[in-house]
């Protein structure tokens, strides 16, 4: 049963989409979130330590978005980042690394926090390697 | 939209909690000090509506595309090893 997580302050672009149902994907790292007041605001979540695993280990949220997230100094926090597929080059997809969404599963509610940390980047290419991307591209056809 | 003007070192109070100071002023750009509590977010503007476009943009794919699904499981081997040491580290 998929959980409806609850944004209070919705996402920056979509302000007004409170409830999103999130579908995780556990093999692949991968979710949907998908809005509940249109099911055509579909984002792709991905598990952003799967491909970079220095990303955020130690992450210092912002006393708002724990109030926002329902957060007690128990609760695990879960971080999830925003895919933008490229639909002609899927090794030209990148990840919003600046602005990860925060969830708290037990409260079943979430945040999407901007990071002040000017070395993330909204647009950061998931495949970074050259000799990787090429991997990838003769797996995708093939 | 209300407009002040200040000079360096002068301070604008918004509200109770908010304070602005022009520390610098040099050819078009001014730097401000803001002291605001740790519950209030400040940001730049444009970064803002820079996660706003990213998000318009990521948010009009309605599903996950076939050929990223079939990159991601061919792919598999180096996603699981995001926890232990990754393979070719040990070749180097």
């Amino acid at each position: 049963m998929p959980d409806i997580i609850h944004f209070p302050q919705g996402i920056p672009g979509f302000e007004s989409h409170h409830d999103f149902q999130l579908n995780v994907e556990e093999e692949t790292h991968l979710a949907q979130l998908i809005s509940q007041d249109d099911n055509l605001i579909v984002f792709v979540l991905i598990q952003p330590q799967a491909f970079f695993p220095d990303y955020l280990h130690t992450i210092n949220i912002d006393e708002e978005s724990l109030e926002v997230l329902k957060a007690t100094p128990d609760s695990k926090i879960e971080i999830w980042t925003i895919l933008t597929l490229n639909s002609t080059d899927v090794t030209k997809t990148t990840v919003n690394l600046k602005a990860p969404l925060l969830i708290n599963p037990a409260a079943k509610t979430g945040v999407q926090m901007i990071l002040s940390d000017e070395r993330y980047l909204s647009r950061t290419l998931l495949f970074e390697k050259e000799n990787y991307a090429q991997d990838i591209r003769e797996g995708a056809v093939g | 939209m209300l407009v002040l003007s200040r000079k360096v070192n002068e301070k604008i109070k918004i509200g109770e909690s908010i304070d602005i100071t022009i520390v610098a002023v040099s050819g078009d750009t001014v730097r401000l000090g803001i002291e605001a509590p740790r519950e209030i977010k400040v940001l730049r503007s444009e970064v803002y509506e820079e996660i706003q476009r990213q998000n318009r943009e990521a948010a009009t794919q309605t599903a996950i595309p076939e050929a990223f699904q079939k990159l991601l499981e061919c792919k598999g081997n180096n996603l699981s090893n995001h926890e232990g040491v990754r393979p070719h580290e040990k070749d180097s």
